[in-house]
């Protein structure tokens, strides 16, 4: 039938095969965006340098693309992404931010499917009645919501209304233990320091909500739309006839198979969220690879680091194509009608 | 003594659905207009029973076996089985009483879960009857001692009101009151164990066979199933807490025929293995033909006729039943050519008018069809016979081939 668990790690494999060309094709394009001959570039991009700086910068733009290419993806198969201006590798910085920007883009999924999901198999159950509307205003509202907007009231307003810490990591810059894994609330977790876990959860709260309440439209409307296509069915009914109460019926029978797109959507969200965090992660002071890009293009009269910007546009590009591969999995496991092949 | 009551009994049942149109209505949270789907449908099914209801598509057959499963609430009338009235029934009560009733639905790619297997899909009412039989022995097992104590404290009053009769002095005229006796102690009901995995496995393997399916098809998924295959495993579903009556709600329309005679076939089986009655909702006159004991004929939410199952379909006296017969199909090439069909379009069901429902399109229209609703009633000469139709006595002998000649204005045959 092609369902065993040996052709599910066939059919993953073959997944991870396909994301190599993928991510080829998408440095190539990166690259060829980023190095076009511009006049004055250097001067652009570095313009309080030295003119040691700029010659060198000229000279490594005036070669031909195609050895520009070959000699910029060896380096960055070889750990070597470049530095900033002033000196500091980009590979090391972006190595010690991702975690934590996946850490906020998890927690904000997490927050989506735990409230958004619900949220729509209410409004599909009673459709076209008072609680569709609402939650229709509810997730309407957070899609009409600019990024930096909604950061910026739940960073001011909301924060201290309810107590919650809205900036960085921790309360203290620096946490009394090691980070293994950059991503606070699990190197929490591993040095087994309770209290500091409770601080990173609340530390992460704000973010989290605001990302998530601006990307939960999606995750609602389409559980919505999907249940109203299940509810009919007459599974459904059956399962009502067998005497299954009315939460079993919904969210065993009817929300399971409604979830099949919701996941397929969600997966594709991830990766949007992430470009979400550019602005959010600026506005709470979060130590992830959002603010190292808005520090790497220029953004609050830092210094322009040419080199990070192209790291983290690459990175979030298989941000995106790793997270729609893993939607592509979720789907072929979710459904059993998909043979693993 | 009387007789004990018909399986199901259904009395004056109405389904309306409100249509909202203007936004007052919807502010006011009612409607004026409503689709009147089931409109005042009495009958009565009895034990072992196989009633069939025939009708065209939008009469309200799948309405009514639905609203009598308690899948819609009825708006109006009462559903009563084995004499106990369940229109009313709720929560835990409603679902327990669910394992007397289950339906086959028509669609058989809809009617199964496709992310369940198949012991899953045909095992899952024991696992939802299961935890309700346990709380109802458990709410019992906790009402038990505070009855008990009642029954008690009565006991003890009316020992001490006899012990005191019996000591004062005798009034005349006034006799002692009797012993009472005392209560005995609370039976407390058995809370039955959770039922487990392999208990539903092994009667799920149990129950494959009885609809001619193998028993080791158990982990199989319903997409590698047929049509025929996956009607199967819904008509497991159903039997798998012994009903005393199920639905079928078309149950072989979406089947070829080869298909439709094995599934037919191994229905009447069951019936005579295990002593089932059926509503059968089609409108193939042949299978109500070879299923069904009696027949019950709706249009527009209306029963027109209802009777033996050989006696309605041999001599039908409603007009209506005669078009309907008078369509079906004749298996001879020379007659194709008298197929009859009644002219004039299928009045909405919307708010309909008074008067019999089929006034509109009936050859036999008089002007009391026009203003008064026929009332469904017995013919004399004709047993058990129901009828709704004021002319029945008149038309009752015209053969529905003879529909054409009659007709004033509709009934006419297909241009060839």
């Amino acid at each position: 039938m092609g369902r065993n668990p040996g052709d599910l790690l066939i059919f993953i494999g073959k997944r991870l095969l396909q994301l190599i060309p993928v991510v080829l094709g998408v440095i190539i394009l990166t690259f060829i965006c980023t190095h076009l001959k511009l006049v004055g570039l250097c001067n652009a991009v570095y313009p309080h340098a030295s003119p040691e700086v700029i010659a060198a910068c000229n000279a490594k733009y005036s070669a031909p693309l195609l050895t520009q290419f070959v000699q910029y993806l060896t380096s960055l198969f070889q750990g070597n992404w470049g530095a900033s201006p002033l000196g500091t590798p980009v590979y090391p910085a972006i190595a010690a931010d991702l975690p934590a920007t996946v850490e906020l883009v998890l927690a904000a999924l997490f927050i989506m499917v735990v409230i958004g999901i619900p949220l729509g198999v209410v409004a599909a159950q009673y459709s076209g009645r008072w609680a569709d509307h609402l939650v229709r205003i509810f997730y309407l509202s957070g899609w009409a919501t600019p990024t930096y907007l909604g950061a910026v009231i739940a960073a001011v307003f909301l924060g201290p209304a309810l107590g919650l810490p809205s900036g960085g990591e921790y309360s203290t810059v620096v946490p009394p233990f090691p980070q293994y894994t950059h991503m606070s609330v699990v190197d929490a977790i591993i040095a087994l320091n309770f209290p500091y876990t409770i601080d990173a959860i609340e530390h992460l709260i704000l973010p989290a909500s605001v990302l998530a309440f601006i990307n939960m439209g999606i995750a609602t409307r389409m559980t919505r739309a999907s249940m109203l296509e299940v509810l009919p069915l007459d599974y459904v009914r059956s399962a009502r006839m067998k005497g299954l109460g009315e939460f079993w019926v919904l969210y065993k029978h009817a929300l399971r198979n409604a979830l099949i797109t919701t996941t397929t959507v969600l997966g594709v969200t991830a990766g949007g969220l992430l470009a979400g965090t550019v602005v959010v992660e600026e506005v709470f002071d979060w130590p992830g690879i959002g603010q190292y890009a808005y520090d790497a293009v220029g953004g609050g009269g830092s210094t322009a680091n040419f080199d990070g910007a192209i790291a983290v546009v690459i990175i979030f590009a298989i941000g995106v194509v790793v997270a729609n591969m893993i939607a592509d999995i979720m789907y072929g496991v979710l459904d059993p009608r998909v043979e693993w092949r | 003594m009387s007789a004990p009551p018909p399986l199901l009994e259904v009395e004056g049942l109405e389904k309306f659905f409100p249509i909202t149109r203007s936004l007052t209505e919807t502010f006011q949270r009612r409607s004026a207009r409503a689709v009147h789907a089931v409109d005042g449908v009495s009958l009565s099914v009895g034990r072992g029973e196989a009633l069939g209801l025939i009708g065209e598509s939008g009469s309200g057959k799948t309405t009514f076996g639905w609203v009598v499963s308690r899948l819609h609430d009825p708006t109006g009338g009462t559903i009563r089985f084995n004499g106990q009235d369940v229109t009313k029934l709720q929560g835990t009560r409603l679902r327990q009483w669910r394992r007397n009733i289950q339906i086959v639905f028509q669609d058989p790619v809809g009617s199964l879960d496709p992310r369940l297997r198949v012991w899953q899909i045909v095992g899952e009412p024991l696992r939802a009857q299961n935890p309700i039989d346990r709380t109802l022995a458990k709410e019992a097992r906790a009402r038990a001692p505070a009855e008990f104590r009642v029954a008690q404290e009565k006991y003890r009053r009316d020992l001490a009101e006899h012990q005191r009769a019996k000591s004062s002095p005798p009034e005349p005229g006034r006799s002692l009151p009797p012993e009472p006796q005392p209560p005995e102690a609370p039976k407390l009901p058995e809370v039955p164990p959770r039922i487990t995995k392999a208990q539903v496995r092994a009667r799920v393997q149990e129950i494959l066979p009885t609809v001619g399916l193998p028993p080791d098809c158990l982990d199989q998924y319903p997409h590698e199933f047929s049509g025929g295959g996956r009607q199967r495993i819904s008509l497991a579903r159903a039997l798998i807490v012994n009903p005393s009556l199920i639905v079928l709600d078309e149950p072989t329309s979406a089947l070829d025929v080869a298909v439709q005679a094995q599934i037919l076939n191994r229905l009447v089986a069951l019936q005579r293995e295990r002593g089932l009655s059926y509503v059968l909702i089609t409108h193939n006159v042949a299978a109500v033909r070879f299923v069904a004991d009696r027949v019950a004929v709706m249009y527009l939410g209306r029963l027109v006729e209802v009777g033996g199952v050989r006696e309605v379909l041999e001599h039908p006296v409603h007009p209506y039943t005669k078009a309907l017969l008078a369509a079906v199909p004749y298996p001879d090439p020379s007659r194709r050519r008298t197929r009859y069909r009644i002219g004039g379009d299928i009045p909405s069901l919307v708010d309909p008018k008074p008067g019999c429902r089929f006034s509109p399109r009936c050859p036999f229209v008089i002007d009391r069809c026009r203003v008064e609703d026929p009332p469904l009633r017995t013919i004399p000469g004709l047993g058990e016979r129901l009828v709704s139709c004021h002319r029945a006595e008149e038309v009752q002998d015209i053969a529905p081939e003879t529909l054409l000649a009659t007709g004033p204005t509709s009934a006419r045959p297909l241009p060839t």
